[in-house]
């Protein structure tokens, strides 16, 4: 028992997470016709390398790197500021998709991509 | 120095303080910051020298940079002058409000802070804010086709994209720096080889999709053939736009060196350039041929940039120019006459000649430029991207892409000449046949509606002049254009062209033949017509182009 959780313990870390969500969202993107599915897929795959960026070179005793006189080793500012920027613009493209899913729907009356494709044809 | 910045804040900037403050002459604003923006790049031009502006007080590793050297200023050149000569086009047009002069200005920023940016991150950033812009512009017109396109266009934009982000986390991981100079000497001093293959899959995979490499093209047509799109936005798409995707294959590729791709991606450009061209063959919608072809150009381009001699590199690059410029062009004048015949259907249109001497002239030329006929710009730097081939099986590779380039410009050609008035019925009739009021013309949609001349604006025709003149200096004076642009010395001057020639006039009657032999609607190339992949296809491929790119990494090289 005790190897087992030290043996998860090991597997369960911050990158192998983000990578399994990243691969989440390739499927929900895939495989899934709803268009509204498409766009939460992408916004998981959107989470999943801010949570990559955040747990590459970061260890358990890292202290974060704000104020003065910090003490011990401090973890690398620049991921975390590359984040931030990355999480705005994830969510303004979702706020975009969104929008543009609403006209969409208006105008096609259907969430699957299949469905609304084939009214794209016939007009 | 602080031109770099502005070169990438100023159009931002601009377009917004028009949005907000909607001046009187906001056009001539535009047009007076865009002029400012081109003479300041072909001033730097004169004796060029890298520039470099540092944005904060850290240093390189850890801070921001922006970087022109000879490949970002080429990109420049092109760029200004193309969102230049598209305001001049456009500018008496009633869409030019407020909101299209911001966003089409805002591109025109975004574009010039990918050439300009020196890191992957920043470079990430500007590319996911400038499709933004784009998918609201290609649904500027609010057609009902256009929010699919629009949609599809953003979603598998975004989707490959975040890829392009995973490989960024993967070296940072590894290395520990974003900028290019960093990286390329981290990489080449890497012991392992194996940890470049997986970020650089990540990477290659979003940057194809930009750069619309096959099987990663599905998406292009769609976003640059839409009905919904005006002219100058797919003109801009088609010019500039996909190139970024070209150039971050240069900077990716000049940093992983080691890995030694080359061949890979000349076989790919090669697949890519055939592919593109046979589905140009199979459309007919005007605008539709012109996308497709841009796919095929790419994969010209594809070859001539990740071959190892500098010739057929500098090649590539001209043809990367070049294409920009005649392909600007051609959209134009498919906007025009769209409007003029009232359908995208190309084998509707007829007898340009009688209704606008000026634009047949201009399209001619546009084609000859495409098809690579001497003299023009396309026929010289597809010499030197064929440079040096000693193999006949490429030779005779590049002779098929030629081909198949003319063979899909034949329904241009033929909307050119003049249409053979026709007798209306009985034999009086025909004794009068020189009366003009009495005939009519073959075509049988020519009604009475579309007889009318074609009137350009005043601003329309500098635009066209301006780029078929550029179209044509290029060729005829390549051995002056190309080195002042790529820095690479070519010696094909107007005279050696000449010998060219022969070899363009085979090529074409060889395609009019099999046009006339009915290739076009062959059911091989009908297969090609009718595919059309949805979403999740698109993204199908995208990750089958991830998987293949990893395996032959892993297995292969």
């Amino acid at each position: 028992m005790q190897n087992f959780i030290a043996m998860t313990d090991n597997l369960i870390t911050g990158e192998n997470v983000s990578l399994a969500l990243f691969f989440i969202g390739v499927y929900g993107i895939i495989a899934r016709r709803n268009i509204l599915k498409s766009i939460i897929s992408l916004s998981i795959m959107q989470a999943s390398i801010i949570l990559f960026f955040l747990s590459i070179r970061h260890t358990d005793q890292m202290v974060p790197p704000i104020g003065i006189g910090l003490t011990g080793e401090v973890a690398d500012p620049l991921p975390q500021a590359l984040m931030i920027t990355a999480i705005v613009i994830g969510v303004s493209v979702t706020a975009l998709s969104l929008t543009m899913f609403t006209s969409l729907y208006h105008k096609y009356g259907s969430t699957n991509w299949k469905k609304v494709k084939q009214k794209r044809g016939d007009q | 120095m602080y031109w770099l910045l502005a070169m990438i804040l100023a159009p931002i900037c601009t377009g917004l303080i028009l949005y907000v403050f909607k001046l009187k002459h906001r056009i001539w604003l535009a047009l007076t910051l865009q002029a400012m923006l081109m003479g300041w790049t072909l001033v730097q031009g004169i004796h060029f020298e890298p520039i470099q502006l540092s944005l904060s007080s850290v240093g390189i590793p850890y801070g921001m940079m922006l970087n022109m050297d000879r490949l970002a200023w080429l990109m420049l050149v092109l760029n200004n002058a193309l969102f230049l000569l598209m305001t001049v086009f456009n500018r008496d047009k009633h869409y030019m409000d407020p909101l299209f002069i911001f966003l089409f200005l805002g591109l025109q920023g975004l574009i010039n802070g990918i050439f300009l940016s020196y890191d992957l991150f920043n470079t990430y950033i500007l590319i996911e804010v400038s499709t933004v812009a784009v998918s609201i512009l290609i649904m500027y017109k609010r057609d009902s086709r256009s929010m699919y396109d629009g949609m599809i266009y953003l979603l598998v934009n975004m989707f490959a994209m975040v890829f392009f982000l995973m490989g960024i986390g993967y070296l940072y991981k590894y290395f520990g720096v974003l900028d290019i100079a960093s990286l390329k000497s981290a990489i080449a001093s890497v012991g392992d080889r194996q940890i470049l293959y997986l970020p650089y899959a990540f990477l290659i995979t979003g940057v194809s999709l930009k750069a619309a490499i096959m099987p990663l093209f599905s998406w292009l047509p769609k976003a640059h053939g839409t009905p919904s799109a005006p002219s100058i936005v797919s003109a801009v798409l088609s010019g500039i736009y996909v190139k970024t995707g070209v150039y971050l294959l240069i900077r990716i590729h000049e940093a992983f060196t080691p890995l030694a791709m080359n061949n890979v991606f000349i076989i790919m450009g090669i697949i890519t350039a055939i592919l593109g061209f046979t589905f140009a063959i199979a459309q007919k919608d005007i605008k539709l041929i012109l996308a497709y072809h841009t796919i095929s150009q790419v994969g010209l381009i594809l070859i001539g940039i990740s071959s190892t001699s500098a010739t057929q590199q500098a090649g590539g690059l001209y043809h990367l120019f070049n294409h920009g410029i005649f392909k600007a062009l051609l959209f134009l004048i498919a906007g025009l006459l769209i409007e003029t015949y009232h359908t995208r259907n190309i084998t509707q249109m007829h007898g340009l000649w009688q209704k606008s001497r000026f634009l047949t002239v201009i399209l001619l030329i546009a084609v000859l430029s495409i098809t690579g006929a001497p003299f023009f710009s396309g026929g010289y730097s597809k010499y030197y991207i064929a440079y040096g081939n000693s193999g006949i099986v490429m030779q005779l590779i590049m002779q098929l892409i030629n081909l198949g380039t003319i063979l899909s410009f034949v329904k241009f050609f033929k909307l050119m000449p003049a249409v053979k008035p026709i007798e209306t019925t009985s034999a009086d009739t025909a004794i009068n046949a020189s009366d003009s009021t009495h005939t009519r013309y073959a075509s049988a949609d020519a009604s009475s509606e579309t007889d009318a001349p074609l009137i350009l604006s005043a601003g329309s025709k500098v635009a066209l002049v301006t780029l078929a003149a550029l179209a044509f200096i290029s060729g005829i004076a390549g051995d002056i254009v190309m080195p002042w642009l790529t820095g690479y010395e070519s010696h094909l001057n107007a005279f050696s062209q000449l010998q060219k020639l022969p070899n363009y006039l085979i090529l074409v009657v060889m395609s009019f033949g099999a046009y006339r032999l009915g290739f076009h609607d062959s059911l091989f190339i009908k297969a090609f017509r009718a595919v059309d992949l949805g979403f999740n296809a698109i993204a199908a491929t995208v990750v089958v182009y991830f998987m293949g790119m990893l395996s032959l990494l892993y297995l292969v090289v």
